[in-house]
């Protein structure tokens, strides 16, 4: 189902094959893609910014009528977690579970909680956490702390546990046991 | 209480000798780093994420559909590391949990839906409610009832729970049959 032509991963980006990509997707450098993430671009392209960790099961579906959907970078959007905002800025946490609704915004330095909503007519200002059951928000000084130790540390070990996307196929577990 | 009996396709199961049932439609990476004791039921579709780190789960558990077993994350010093996850014996996480936990001690029964956050740690004997989230790096007593959003200690659970849990989880198992064969 997934049309190569439309979908650019950059070449330093790990995309996991059992990631499920639709339509016109663009991923830049550095990105990770966990397994059975889905990126659903039959309505409008998305556009994924550098250096974001896509975990498992995290949907990123475009819901709107050819609009481009933006992604920033050094976000992470945790498992299960749905987004179909327009707009995701940098340095944003989306926790497990968490939706972002159809059209709503995000800025930088967020979190969503887990299991929390951000609607549709949300935009989310600068450093605006979403937290516990009720969909509370408040501002925070501390910015989320974008770790590269992390992303490095996942670039260097998925590909020699799962076959890359595009034509990379998982390399000898040396490379695995030399990163514990 | 006695549990009803649940027959299964042998087709789609595939049994270990040491008597762990495994649903063929898992999603589980890096089996080479997954230490299962025995007698463990795993369903369809449960993520198991060996490739990060070790996990090692003890006897008797079962794992119901679509939960999600992945190490945490801890920042030493700087250098991140995948903490090794360890669950208990006589362990039942529920449908579509998400366990980013540390540690789970023995006799723990997850609800369904539960979300446990990066490198908390759930002691012996505790109840997670359905539709709880736990947070990050929490630490709960043994025999707690846990609940909420975020979770808190909502009630205790009896002193017995050793025994029901192991007498529950024994009797799941052994229910957990193979469908016979049609006879004629």
């Amino acid at each position: 189902m997934t049309e190569t032509s439309t979908v650019s991963i950059a070449s330093s980006a790990i995309v996991c094959v059992e990631a499920d990509i639709k339509g016109e997707v663009i991923i830049k450098e550095g990105c990770v893609v966990h397994p059975f993430v889905v990126f659903d671009a039959t309505k409008g392209p998305i556009y994924v910014g550098e250096n974001n960790i896509f975990e498992e099961y995290a949907v990123i579906r475009n819901n709107s009528d050819g609009q481009p959907m933006i992604i920033g970078d050094w976000n992470i959007f945790q498992v299960h977690s749905k987004s179909s905002a327009k707009y995701v800025g940098s340095r944003n946490v989306i926790g497990v579970h968490a939706v972002l609704e159809d059209g709503c915004s995000v800025s930088d330095d967020c979190s969503v909680g887990a299991k929390c909503t951000v609607f549709s007519h949300q935009n989310l200002e600068p450093s605006v956490s979403v937290y516990a059951a009720t969909n509370l928000s408040r501002t925070t000084k501390t910015p989320n702390m974008t770790s590269p130790h992390q992303i490095e540390f996942l670039r260097k070990i998925l590909p020699s546990y799962h076959h890359l996307y595009g034509k990379k196929k998982a390399v000898a577990t040396a490379s695995a046991s030399a990163a514990q | 209480m006695d549990l009803p009996i649940v027959y299964y396709d042998e087709t789609e199961w595939a049994k270990t000798h040491t008597g762990n049932k495994v649903n063929k439609k898992h999603a589980i990476a890096g089996t080479q780093n997954i230490l299962i004791a025995g007698k463990t039921i795993i369903e369809e579709g449960v993520t198991i994420r060996g490739d990060l780190a070790t996990v090692k789960i003890g006897k008797y558990c079962v794992l119901k559909s679509r939960c999600n077993i992945r190490p945490c994350m801890k920042i030493f010093s700087k250098k991140p590391t995948m903490c090794n996850v360890m669950i208990g014996d006589y362990v039942f996480i529920e449908e579509e949990c998400v366990v980013n936990a540390a540690q789970i001690y023995a006799f723990v029964h997850l609800g369904a839906r539960a979300v446990l956050g990066n490198g908390c740690v759930i002691r012996e004997c505790s109840r997670v409610l359905p539709d709880t989230v736990v947070p990050a790096d929490a630490l709960f007593p043994p025999y707690s009832t846990i609940g909420g959003n975020p979770a808190q200690v909502v009630g205790t659970e009896p002193r017995c729970t050793e025994n029901l849990m192991m007498e529950a989880i024994t009797m799941y198992y052994d229910n957990f049959v193979p469908k016979q064969r049609a006879i004629a």
